[in-house]
């Protein structure tokens, strides 16, 4: 039984491992230099966007947390299934549904457009598309973490005369702020990994919404050395993004 | 009056409260056994409870009236918790610097923390934190102070001290206040009256001396019936009037000595074997109003017993009668005063 056990470990070990050792020993280190040259954009643009749908998250989606986390009824139920839908969705769908959206004939296009602003294929365009399939990862943890705040605190709070703003600014936020920060390191990496609702809301355009998944992906048309190179890159991203959502769990 | 309170309040477990009361600018003790409601009457007080209703007033300012609301973050309140709630992510100066922009450094002083101002909560003893509690409390300069056992949280050798300073500021601030306790020597020693709280309702208001001649309820018997004396102690022994008594608390110098009315025992003859502390003592008065008798006896020491109704006839006491009252040393409880 015990080596049954070992051996099924071993082998989803060597299954997780395995791609992306493949990867590195795949990698055309002589003309690597070379080759990331076209990285670099991509990779300045992934940065621009993920970190852009991470502070846009926690801007708007705190609030919500907050309102989630204190109120009592059945309602909440129901918002909380709709945060789940876009982590559920095939992201290709949410990039359909944002076009049908916000594209320029999109529901709330149009009359974007007839103020002459416009979201598909533009970077504000990929910034929405990360944000809408990472940003519930924000407000769920920033929910979980308001609930753990001892409400006698907040109370402590109203007798101390801060307003209900002051309460939510100096006391609930500082004290669920670890778990704020870990879902922040979450929307993050989901972001910064994010393909199909980028490029098909967004397209695929190089130095304005070809982010580095996008870049691997056009990368393959041009061979195996281009695609891997750049998929170095995102490993090392995702090195990244690892490390951080690792310190925010484990600072709780 | 300064503060006025006549309120209502019905929680959705079916729990009433229904309490009026007034002060002037002195501290009123609530007591009451567990469930009676003190937490919560401090709570609507406070704003804290949504579903007060009736009237609240501080020196004509309506906190509360039919139609009005005055929110918790409106009313000049200090509130102590039964937990000190000290943030963990402040230091001990910037959780008093929460309520209040003055200088922090007066009111920990005030309350003997002000070396731990730069000190985080975790590094702070329960006492400690009770005292930072306190005085992020009187910090903001409240007009009415509300106190939920503030003494609770430290240990028994320390209560006394921070009793006196906690009733120092509270006599100095010269404001009402309305104080939450369950013990006996607090209510007698914190508050100049006392407020019985009972399932909701106050059964009782009234100063020590007077609850303890007409006590309304057998919680108020037990409660007042405690016998509180003044003495000096040196290790082991005490002396209260003229009587010595042996004690088992190890305390010196001047103390507050305790009896409970249940620990007294009461003897036709002069009772042999192992209780150290007894004498001959006269029945004063007999009374059976609860389900106890209670029974002040006069002598050395004047002692309130309370007895069984079948304990009472064993020693067949009545006005007039002498009794032999014995206590043992591990019931002559010593508070440093």
């Amino acid at each position: 039984m015990r080596h049954v056990s070992r051996l099924l470990a071993g082998t989803t070990l060597a299954f997780l491992a395995l791609p992306v050792i493949a990867l590195i020993a795949r990698a055309p280190w002589s003309s690597l230099t070379g080759q990331l040259e076209t990285g670099w954009t991509p990779l300045v643009l992934s940065l621009l966007v993920s970190t852009a749908a991470t502070l846009i998250a926690l801007l708007f989606g705190l609030p919500l947390a907050w309102m989630l986390a204190r109120a009592k009824g059945g309602w909440v139920r129901g918002v909380r299934g709709l945060l789940l839908v876009p982590i559920v969705l095939p992201p290709v769908v949410s990039g359909v549904a944002l076009t049908a959206a916000f594209g320029r004939r999109g529901l709330l296009g149009t009359w974007l457009d007839s103020l002459g602003i416009t979201l598909s294929f533009t970077t504000a365009g990929a910034i929405i598309a990360v944000l809408f399939v990472s940003s519930p990862l924000a407000v769920l943890a920033a929910e979980a973490g308001f609930r753990q705040v001892d409400p006698d605190f907040l109370d402590l709070g109203a007798t101390l005369g801060l307003s209900a703003w002051e309460r939510f600014r100096r006391i609930a936020l500082p004290l669920a702020k670890v778990p704020i920060m870990a879902g922040a390191a979450l929307t993050w990496a989901r972001a910064i990994g994010e393909f199909g609702a980028t490029i098909t809301f967004a397209g695929n355009r190089p130095g304005i919404t070809q982010t580095l998944p996008l870049a691997v992906f056009l990368g393959l048309e041009r061979g195996i050395d281009q695609a891997v190179a750049l998929s170095l890159l995102a490993v090392a991203l995702a090195a990244v993004a690892a490390a951080l959502t690792r310190l925010g769990w484990m600072s709780q | 009056m300064t503060f006025r309170a006549d309120i209502r309040l019905e929680r959705g477990d079916g729990f009433a409260l229904e309490v009026e009361f007034e002060i002037a600018d002195e501290t009123l003790v609530v007591v009451g056994p567990n469930g009676a409601g003190k937490s919560t009457l401090l709570r609507c007080l406070a704003g804290l409870e949504p579903g007060t209703v009736g009237s609240i007033s501080l020196k004509g300012e309506r906190w509360l009236a039919r139609g009005s609301v005055l929110a918790p973050d409106r009313r000049p309140i200090g509130m102590v918790f039964q937990k000190d709630l000290l943030l963990p992510h402040l230091n001990v100066a910037g959780n008093v610097e929460l309520g209040t922009d003055r200088d922090p450094g007066l009111w920990l002083e005030r309350l003997d923390v002000a070396h731990l101002w730069d000190r985080y909560p975790g590094d702070l003893s329960g006492g400690e934190r009770q005292r930072v509690a306190i005085a992020r409390a009187f910090a903001r300069l409240p007009r009415l102070m509300l106190m939920d056992e503030p003494l609770s949280a430290v240990d028994a050798e320390r209560r006394p001290h921070l009793r006196r300073l906690v009733k120092r500021a509270l006599d100095e601030s010269h404001i009402p206040a309305v104080v939450v306790s369950h013990d006996p020597t607090e209510a007698a020693t914190m508050g100049h009256s006392v407020l019985v709280m009972e399932g909701g309702k106050v059964t009782q208001r009234g100063t020590v001396d007077e609850l303890r001649s007409h006590p309304r309820s057998s919680y108020v018997a037990e409660l007042v019936g405690i016998n509180l004396y003044t003495g000096v102690a040196s290790d082991g022994s005490v002396e209260v009037a003229d009587q010595v008594l042996v004690s088992a608390d190890h305390v010196s110098g001047d103390v507050y000595v305790t009896i409970h009315p249940r620990a007294v025992s009461l003897h036709r003859t002069r009772p042999e074997g192992s209780p150290r502390n007894s004498w001959l003592g006269r029945v004063e008065s007999v009374d059976r109003s609860f389900d106890l008798v209670r029974l002040d006896i006069g002598g050395p020491v004047d002692v309130t017993a309370t007895v069984t109704p079948q304990g009472l006839s064993a020693v067949g006491a009545a006005p007039g009668a002498p009794v032999w009252v014995s206590v043992k040393a591990s019931e002559v409880r010593l508070q440093p005063r």
